[in-house]
């Protein structure tokens, strides 16, 4: 909340001015000897104190004229928030400086602690130690410890740098090092981020030693080298900028020389958005790949692996805010091919032209839809296409709890054909349409719901009527059209196919009943049901390959949702064939989440591939969840199991160990990266709290992919860093 | 049964500031339009207000749902969701800072990509209809909250 009042930590207690002669010093001691303005020697149960400082001691001669100091006998040194222990220290007041042989210390902000063979005061904020240990582990159970030949401790630049490094977790010694730097708070700084150590089907073992360098505060770089062992060194790049009129990120992983295919494998990718002056925006997303299997044999994540089509787009938008809006776009791809399962390549938009107006006229409204494209392709025919589609609508009642809505369009279309016509389509062909439409609905509130007064329940009938004549559409191309899935937003839309090549004829009425349960406090929707069918009174003879359905009624179409409570929620819809008395879809699923950081989702999807999807079967198992479990232990998990294909699609399961100073992340992971090939792997990352920065972890893709998903012990800053895995 | 036509439903204020992070974000616009329908003067200012509906974040997500045999991706989830606020210049919550979440099962299909293109936007457009539905829904039952 933007509005509380939040407390700024601060690196010490008091924001000391700088000690001056002037600055009172105050010695307690069971025996004082001094010579006036000379010196003074205490003895036993020594205190001396002064603004930020104390210096407890057995035995302290302090001289006045050079502000030196000397201590013997159980030294407790403290300084801003640090404790420094040992046998003696030699202090200069003025200067600042001192030695302490045999030291054991303690900065007070983070806990840090360790000991060495000596240390060098060289400034308040600034410490050397000599053969020194470091850890944040607390003091009785140092699960991990750093040695350095030297370590400095600079609290003013929060840097820790140590030369001749062992770190050892656990009491194994395991990582090696001539130097190293490390943060010694939790600010945003260049270093090393926690190594990943891995293997997999396709690389063999592997390690990953992700570096992030912090370039400037809206600027920053992640270099992730990988080394595989079957296939060699894998330079993952990010290049992440951020300005107030324009952002993007810049992505390059090169693997130089794949020692199993004996190419050079790369990936480039650049996301860059511009605002430009007259309220237009830029924006460019392009994706290069040097082979179609990079994903599959590279990428650890579903997310990539599963692309088909890279997007190589430009886009040139125009919107002031107003009534209009327009847009330019040049759209292609890079289409990434399973030799096992060809796709047809898209066509290429090359350009594509729109512009869109809503005006209020009156209380109705005036809409322009208009769009031009030059649609290219190296094998398909090539064609330009210009759809004009003006509409008015006015709403003859509209009041809360009735409205009736007529619309009346007029759709055209027309194409000029281009290279590859093999079929011989007409050069130039047109295609203008009425469209007529009505929608109209009711609203029904029942105040005192009869078995629970703390909610409203609803009815709302609704009915959508469209007319659009037939026109023969046979001889049209098929650019970038399909069959419009059959779905609640589906049937109360014009047209049955997306895209602008086929206009589908209708004479048709969708009617739906739409029932919710409401919060009578919050307005919350609770519960909701609808049902619905669309009936024809024509058979559709507007095709594309495969002939629609011939009967006039359609599919009933019923859908649940209820969200009894904060815990509970479930989601069901089913699409039901009348004629052929079954089931074309049916899904159910319900999420469980008693609190943030514990989710479980089951889901069960079906869905007959009797669309123009011949290979899409779905019959699958979903169960994904997130949570907490014995002790220290978390857990995410993921499967995806396909009931028709007995087979396990996805299986991901992560675990995370945190312990106090240390936190271990595992991720096993198998799905499918193609037709006859799953990618196989574990992953394992060691992060030292406070030595090794808060970075990417392996696990993260995993857990943002599981729904209702939510971060749990994120340090504040690690949300601001990039995702290496995705 | 009890059941009558939804009467008048008035908003139970009269002036809005909408705090947006993009005011020309479609969203933004959407909200604007419906809110103005409903009857409310839009301030220019979130001082000259009686009340101010903070959109605090608008994410529309895309995860996959179903993950076919072949490494394809057969379904994604569409996501839309708007975190939201509603208080009036003594900073009081009429709503307390709340998240709506909007999903569609998107069926894909790697062979129709420009279709499934225009699809999603139509979707997108669809889930914004009905969020701005339910935000203004969720503005008919504010109140002043008890402070805490």
């Amino acid at each position: 909340d933007e509005h509380a009042f939040v407390l700024k930590p601060t690196r010490s207690l008091l924001d000391l001015p700088k000690p001056t002669q002037a600055t009172p010093l105050f010695m307690y001691a069971d025996q004082i000897k001094g010579v006036k303005d000379s010196q003074f020697e205490a003895t036993g149960h020594v205190e001396m104190r002064r603004l930020g400082q104390r210096v407890w001691a057995d035995y302290l001669l302090y001289l006045q004229q050079s502000q030196e100091l000397h201590a013997t006998g159980s030294i407790r040194f403290d300084q801003n928030r640090n404790t420094l222990l040992g046998p003696e220290l030699h202090l200069n007041l003025k200067t600042g400086t001192g030695d302490m042989p045999h030291p054991r210390y303690n900065l007070g902000e983070t806990n840090a602690h360790g000991q060495a063979e000596s240390l060098h005061i060289a400034s308040r904020e600034n410490y050397t130690l000599s053969n020194a240990t470091y850890t944040t582990c607390s003091a009785d159970k140092e699960d991990w410890i750093l040695k350095a030949g030297t370590l400095n401790i600079n609290q003013g630049t929060q840097i820790g740098e140590a030369r001749d490094v062992t770190i050892s977790w656990l009491g194994v010694p395991f990582l090696y090092s001539p130097w190293m730097d490390f943060p010694l708070n939790s600010q945003r700084k260049s270093g090393f981020l926690g190594p990943v150590f891995g293997a997999t089907t396709k690389g063999g073992s592997e390690l990953t030693v992700p570096y992030y360098w912090n370039i400037a505060p809206n600027m920053d770089a992640t270099l992730a080298p990988r080394v595989m062992q079957k296939r060699g060194i894998l330079l993952n790049n990010e290049f992440r900028y951020l300005q107030p009129s324009y952002t993007g990120e810049v992505r390059l992983n090169v693997l130089p020389s794949d020692m199993l295919t004996k190419t050079s494998r790369t990936y480039f990718g650049l996301k860059h958005q511009q605002t430009l002056p007259a309220n237009l925006l830029g924006a460019i997303n392009y994706n290069y790949v040097s082979d179609d299997s990079y994903f599959r044999d590279l990428s650890d994540s579903i997310n990539s692996a599963s692309q088909i089509n890279l997007l190589r787009e430009g886009v040139l938008s125009y919107n002031d805010g107003g009534w209009w809006n327009a847009q330019m776009r040049v759209q292609r791809f890079q289409t990434l091919q399973d030799p096992a399962a060809l796709v047809v390549v898209p066509y290429h938009r090359t350009p594509q032209i729109s512009l869109n107006a809503l005006h209020p006229i009156a209380t109705g409204t005036f809409k322009f839809n208009s769009e031009f494209v030059d649609f290219s392709h190296p094998t398909a025919v090539n064609g330009q296409r210009v759809v004009l589609y003006p509409s008015i609508s006015y709403p003859l009642i509209s009041s809360p709890g009735v409205f009736v809505t007529p619309k009346i369009g007029f759709h055209s279309t027309t194409y000029s054909m281009g290279a590859n016509n093999a079929a011989q389509l007409p050069a130039n062909q047109t295609r203008s349409l009425p469209i007529i439409s009505l929608d109209s609905g009711l609203f029904f509130d029942q105040e005192t719901s009869l078995w629970n007064p703390n909610y409203i329940q609803t009815l709302e009938p609704r009915a959508y009527f469209v007319h659009i004549p037939y026109r023969d559409q046979s001889r049209l191309p098929v650019f970038d059209t399909a069959q419009a899935g059959f779905n609640f937003d589906q049937i109360f839309s014009e047209n049955r196919f997306i895209g602008s090549d086929r206009v589908g004829d209708a004479n048709q009425v969708t009617t739906a009943l739409t029932s919710r349960l409401l919060d009578r406090e919050s307005g919350e929707e609770r519960m909701r049901f609808i049902l619905g069918q669309r009936f024809s009174s024509i058979s559709p003879k507007v095709n594309l390959t495969i002939p629609t359905g011939t009967t006039n009624k359609s599919d009933i179409l019923l859908g649940f949702s209820a969200r009894a409570s904060r815990t509970w929620s479930m989601d069901s819809l089913l699409q039901y064939n009348p004629s052929l008395a079954r089931n074309e879809l049916f899904n159910a699923s319900a999420r469980y989440q008693p609190e943030p950081g514990k989710v479980l989702n089951f889901g069960y999807r079906f869905m007959r591939n009797t669309l123009n999807i011949p290979n899409n079967f779905i019959d699958h198992i979903n169960v994904s969840a997130q949570w907490p479990l014995y002790g220290r232990w978390g857990s995410v998990v993921r499967t995806n199991f396909s009931l028709h294909e007995n087979r396990l699609v996805e299986g991901l399961a992560g675990l995370e160990y945190n312990q106090d100073c240390w936190t271990i992340r595992m991720v096993a992971q198998r799905f499918a990266v193609s037709t006859a090939q799953a990618s196989t792997g574990f992953f394992l990352q060691l992060e030292l709290n406070g030595l090794v920065k808060v970075g990417p972890d392996p696990l993260q893709t995993l857990r943002q992919s599981i729904p209702g998903y939510t971060k749990t012990n994120q340090p504040p800053n690690s949300a601001s860093l990039p995702n290496l895995y995705d | 049964c009890g059941f009558h036509l939804r009467g008048q439903a008035k908003l139970p204020f009269e002036t809005l500031y909408l705090q947006v992070p993009n005011e020309y974000s479609p969203l933004a616009q959407e909200l604007r339009n419906s809110l103005v329908s409903n009857g409310i003067k839009l301030a220019k200012k979130s001082g000259e207000a009686q009340v101010v509906l903070q959109i605090v974040r608008e994410l529309p997500e895309k995860k996959i749902l179903t993950l076919g045999g072949s490494g394809r991706v057969l379904e994604y989830q569409l996501l839309y969701s708007v975190s939201l606020r509603l208080y009036d210049q003594q900073q009081n919550d009429w709503l307390p800072a709340q998240e709506i979440v909007i999903h569609r099962d998107f069926p894909w299909d790697d062979t129709q990509v420009l279709a499934k293109q225009q699809e999603e936007v139509l979707l997108n457009e669809n889930m914004r209809s009905d969020l701005v539905q339910q935000i203004i829904r969720r503005l008919s039952f504010a109140k002043l909250r008890a402070q805490e």
